[in-house]
């Protein structure tokens, strides 16, 4: 397409070019052809001036096109278009008036040389020396009409045969070139010549016989090559007897002297007289050709002013065009221009500086990327570690609160982000001395510790705070605040005491109860046959004893033993619904229990550790079925559910006795080991769950439930 | 006619019918006759406008033009007639063989003209194309050029087939 348009472009620059010449040329030749003497192109005039008209008329319409095409783009109001009309208007406003003015006053001047070229005395020089030719030519002629008249009176007192000899001696007395007697059927009846030219007489013209024939006698000039002559003619009148109609003709001589001034006479008159007749047809054609030529500068004008005025506005036009664009966020370069001028050089600083901004512009999209990335990143560890952090800016509000803090203080970051921490503290007045205590140290400049007692929370809590002072990015100076459940923290590190112990006492215990198990069995084996009926009821009953409590003991340390050494879960695709059904299927041995399943439809996929998850459960229905002892018609509910959160999908299994309910002070997230509520209870089983739990991603959830007894709930990502 | 000269007449006609509304010819082939001494003759009816003959009284040679066709062969003539101030006299004149005559009246001269001998066997039996006109183009330069506008110039018969309704 566009090197279609280009060959386009070029054929009507060669057309207009064309045009251009051959009117040039056109009107060169006329101007040169219509003012000489005679016109060699005048048979061509017509066709000429239709080919100029043909030539104006394409010329003229290829302008109007692109006059429209200009006025088109001025109406649209696209990039230079503006410009492009006011530079076309001033060049046309340079080149049009100037033109007309020249051609006024080119008319003017060459009407005036024209009308100058005849002037009076001229005329009249002429005129003069033209009367001179004519009274000399008469006299001449009258002379010429005298001497054959006296001719044809001698001859008519002679007989005819005596005219032959009477011519002879009569040509040298009139000094004639010949003279001679027609007859009236044109037969020469006697004739004399003094010039071997002009030996025998021509029939005289019928006009000079019809003048004879009411005047009697007439006499012309003739012209003969260069010379000019006189013929005279008169009637030979000799009576009705003789030869009647005869007629006698000479040929007289006009002095060679003569000859050529009275042809230059009668050529310059002709031609001033031509001239004079011509005035009016030359300033015609002068005002035509003119008019051609007036024509061809200003379609000349009309179009170069059209194609330089373009030609100085595309680049402007393209740089408005590129500037909107850039203002859209495009940055393109234009091409780089070949004229070497100032416009050149704008277009070329222009395209350096849409490159450099282009390069500034992904350089700040770079690295505002990276800023995204690192933003991303900093929500997630701020989302995934386990402590909590909030930051204030300088003004006391509230920028960012991370999942941990949340759930620490018990709020929801949507309504506390951007509040003030007066806000804040008036909001939850449980956390006042939290507020309260930040506040204050906000204006601190470096690094500061802190515990803070929430004792109107529920349940009271410690916080740990720490505290660093941060730089805003307008100057001001923020908070960034790190704190921790101080009860969570002596936790973990009870937890952590408490697995050491637990593994020595394992390690301790677990080593002497085989060979005590195994010394009692062989004390009762030995000696229960041998010893009377009341020592062996005394055996019996202590190496039972002996024997179930190693059993109890063992058991004991198995439990300290999952404590103490947890193993990496093994993760594999389970069904939550299925694992349930299987575990609850070793219960159905017991005709008192009756438990109620409400299942999830369909299956729940989640990935656990099998062994670890039924373990979970296996402590949960336990803790359930042991909750329930004294009751006389134990119902334990269980079911699964899948609820969606904020970042997909959690599993939940919920597990409720109908027992007496959990203590009023039990906190789940104060949790330790070997604190049971159960007069049996090893204090590990809730402590292993919500190790489990934590070991996947989830975590245990409990509380009592509205018509009685407790619930413990595990949630898992599904 | 050159072919040159005959396309621009023909593309002149619209010009001039725009211009002019039309062109009035002062001349028209009346006749074409054997004369007694056996020669094919035209015989014409010339009506020169007064601009004409004010032009050619102030010396502006007119010239004539007769474009003949017959048997496939073409052949142009041509005659000038201009008057001679200082003899008072018109001339008629054929460039080709210098042939000229000098006449006292211009009825005379005209009535010389509009007897045109043509070069062509006075036995001559078939069709003769004839046009007969003023030649623009041999006028003096400003008049040929504003002559192209005006019709008292524009003196053309037109082409006439003889006998008629040949061709």
């Amino acid at each position: 397409m566009a090197s279609r348009a280009t060959l386009s472009r070029w054929g009507a620059g060669l057309l207009v070019a064309a045009t251009i010449i051959a009117l040039s040329v056109a009107g060169l030749f006329l101007a040169n052809d219509a003012t000489v003497g005679r016109a060699r192109l005048g048979p061509y005039y017509p066709a000429l001036l239709v080919l100029a008209a043909v030539l104006a008329l394409a010329l003229g319409t290829i302008i109007a096109l692109q006059v429209l095409r200009l006025l088109r783009a001025v109406r649209a109001r696209q990039p230079g278009a503006r410009l492009n009309a006011r530079l076309l208007w001033l060049l046309l406003a340079i080149g049009v008036l100037p033109s007309l003015i020249l051609f006024v006053f080119a008319l003017n001047f060459l009407f005036g040389t024209v009308d100058s070229r005849f002037a009076a005395p001229v005329t009249s020089a002429l005129d003069d020396a033209l009367e001179v030719g004519r009274l000399y030519l008469e006299e001449r002629r009258a002379d010429a009409e005298e001497a054959t008249a006296g001719i044809a009176r001698r001859l008519s007192r002679l007989p005819p045969a005596d005219w032959q000899q009477e011519l002879d001696n009569v040509i040298d007395e009139v000094a004639a070139l010949q003279v001679g007697v027609l007859a009236a059927d044109g037969s020469v009846r006697a004739s004399a010549s003094a010039d071997p030219d002009w030996l025998r007489p021509e029939t005289p013209p019928e006009q000079l016989r019809l003048r004879l024939s009411t005047d009697g006698h007439v006499a012309v000039v003739e012209s003969r090559g260069d010379a000019l002559v006189l013929r005279a003619l008169a009637r030979v009148d000799v009576g009705a007897l003789l030869a009647v109609g005869d007629v006698v003709q000479a040929v007289f001589p006009v002095p060679p002297r003569y000859a050529p001034l009275a042809h230059r006479i009668d050529r310059a008159v002709a031609e001033y007289r031509q001239l004079d007749f011509l005035r009016g047809a030359l300033k015609v054609s002068m005002a035509i050709i003119l008019g051609l030529v007036l024509m061809l500068v200003l379609l000349a004008a009309l179009l170069l002013a059209l194609r330089g005025s373009r030609r100085l506005v595309t680049p402007v036009a393209h740089l408005a065009e590129a500037t909107a664009a850039i203002g859209r966020g495009e940055y393109r370069s234009l091409p780089t221009p070949s004229r070497d001028d100032e416009l050149g050089d704008l277009v070329i600083a222009f395209n350096r500086m849409s490159g450099e901004l282009d390069h500034a512009r992904a350089d700040i999209l770079g690295k505002q990327a990276l800023l995204e990335a690192q933003r991303a990143y900093l929500d997630a560890v701020l989302a995934h570690i386990s402590s909590a952090v909030i930051g204030l800016d300088g003004s006391g509000r509230v920028r960012l609160l991370n999942a941990a803090a949340e759930q620490l203080l018990g709020v929801n970051g949507h309504d506390v982000i951007g509040a003030e921490l007066a806000v804040l503290g008036g909001r939850y007045p449980a956390l006042q001395p939290f507020t309260r205590r930040i506040g204050e140290r906000r204006r601190d400049a470096g690094d500061w510790h802190e515990e803070v007692r929430l004792d109107e929370a529920v349940p009271p809590r410690a916080l740990l705070l720490r505290g660093r002072a941060l730089v805003e990015p307008d100057g001001g100076r923020g908070q960034l605040v790190v704190f921790d459940d101080a009860g969570a923290l002596g936790r973990g590190q009870r937890e952590a005491a408490w697995a050491e112990v637990a593994r020595r006492l394992a390690h301790e215990i677990k080593n002497p109860l085989t060979p005590i198990q195994l010394a009692a069995e062989r004390l009762r084996r030995r000696y229960l046959g041998r010893l009377p009926p009341d020592d062996a009821d005394v055996l019996e009953r202590a190496t039972g004893t002996i024997v179930s409590q190693v059993e109890s003991l063992k058991t004991l340390v198995n439990a300290f033993s999952d404590y103490a050494r947890p193993q990496p879960p093994r993760r594999v695709g389970i069904g939550l619904n299925a694992l349930v059904g299987d575990v609850l299927a070793l219960y159905g041995q017991d005709a008192r229990l009756h438990v109620e399943l409400a299942l999830a439809p369909g299956e729940i996929m989640v990935e656990a550790d099998p062994d670890r998850l039924r373990q979970v459960l296996h402590n949960l229905i336990k803790n359930a079925i042991e909750a329930m002892a004294e009751l006389p018609a134990p119902r334990l509910s269980v079911g699964t559910a899948v609820v969606a959160v904020d970042d997909g999908r959690q599993a939940m299994v919920e597990v409720r006795d109908h027992g007496p309910g959990l203590p009023a002070d039990f906190d789940i997230a104060a949790l330790e080991p070997y604190r049971s509520s159960k007069p049996r209870g090893s204090g590990l089983g809730l402590v292993i769950v919500q190790r489990i739990m934590a070991e996947h991603g989830g975590r245990l959830e409990a509380g009592n439930a509205e018509g009685g007894g407790a619930y413990l709930r595990l949630w898992l990502p599904a | 006619m050159t072919s040159g000269g005959r396309i621009g007449a023909l593309l002149f006609t619209a010009l001039a019918l725009v211009a002019c509304g039309g062109s009035a010819s002062g001349v028209r082939i009346v006749d074409l006759y054997r004369t007694a001494d056996g020669q094919l003759e035209l015989s014409l009816r010339l009506d020169l406008p007064a601009t004409m003959v004010q032009g050619l009284l102030r010396g502006v040679p007119l010239g004539f033009q007769c474009e003949m066709q017959a048997d496939g062969r073409r052949s142009t003539q041509r005659r000038e007639l201009r008057f001679l101030p200082l003899s008072r006299q018109y001339q008629l004149r054929e460039p080709a063989t210098g042939y000229s005559r000098s006449y006292d009246s211009r009825s005379a001269a005209l009535a010389a003209l509009e007897r045109w001998p043509l070069p062509l066997d006075g036995d001559h039996e078939g069709a003769v194309r004839v046009r007969v006109h003023l030649d623009r183009g041999r006028l003096p330069s400003p008049l040929a050029l504003s002559a192209v506008f005006d019709r008292d110039w524009h003196l053309d018969s037109g082409v006439v087939t003889w006998p008629a309704g040949q061709r």
